[in-house]
């Protein structure tokens, strides 16, 4: 099928690289069922969370480690039984970045990862029990790198 | 910030409406009810700050233009950790 997006116009995906968000996420709880697209040309390991049926509702999300050197995220159980996954292996992690106009600023949400079981095609907002972890991370500042 | 301390089942009132009881403390953890007006939310703040944040995130998007996620491809290579 092909799904309208604001950024790569027409964009032809497979049925089954919908994923479905049975609770959406938190404050667009309407919205159920994205993809994750990556650019190809751009080199950098950026995934847009891309709405199926919303072309304005997409997201900047990236892999935690790209991010920061290890990510343990401790998930409430019943999430594990919701997403059909046995152990953290069968799970993908992604964190949502807010990208403003000075990329300096950028951050990303550690504390509430999109949590996504590939295997059984469906994902959840899990707000984590790590105290440590931020809901707005310094991409650049919280680094731990001295300036 | 107001600080007060209060034992289990006993509550305390904010405004005329709504109400918190301590129902329970064990460990590193305390039990609370609210009672409430229905047309009062009641999130827990990190759920709450996360609303906020994806809001945060799709307005950002709307306002991303594609060549500033090359510059974040040089701005996390220069100052991620060796």
């Amino acid at each position: 099928m092909v799904i309208e997006t604001v950024e790569f116009g027409h964009v032809e995906i497979n049925e089954e690289d919908i994923i479905h968000f049975p609770e959406g996420i938190y404050g667009i709880e309407a919205i159920n069922d994205y993809v994750f697209l990556e650019r190809n040309d751009l080199d950098v390991p950026i995934i847009w969370m891309q709405a199926v049926h919303n072309k304005h509702i997409r997201f900047v999300v990236f892999d935690p480690l790209f991010i920061v050197d290890e990510y343990q995220p401790e998930i409430p159980d019943d999430i594990l039984g919701k997403l059909g996954a046995k152990s953290l292996d069968n799970l993908k992690f992604f964190v949502i970045a807010v990208v403003p106009k000075n990329i300096e600023d950028m951050t990303v949400n550690l504390k509430s990862p999109i949590v996504v079981n590939f295997e059984t095609k469906k994902a959840y907002q899990v707000i984590l029990e790590n105290s440590d972890y931020s809901v707005r991370h310094f991409v650049f500042r919280d680094s731990g790198v001295a300036e | 910030m107001l600080v007060f301390a209060r034992k289990p089942q006993e509550s305390f009132m904010i405004g005329d409406d709504i109400e918190v009881v301590i129902l329970e403390i064990q460990n590193d953890k305390v039990r609370l009810g609210i009672k409430a007006p229905k047309d009062v939310q009641i999130l827990r703040k990190e759920l709450y700050d996360t609303k906020v944040a994806n809001r945060d995130a799709l307005d950002s998007i709307e306002t991303l233009q594609i060549d500033d996620l090359k510059n974040i491809k040089i701005a996390i290579k220069k100052d991620s950790k060796p």
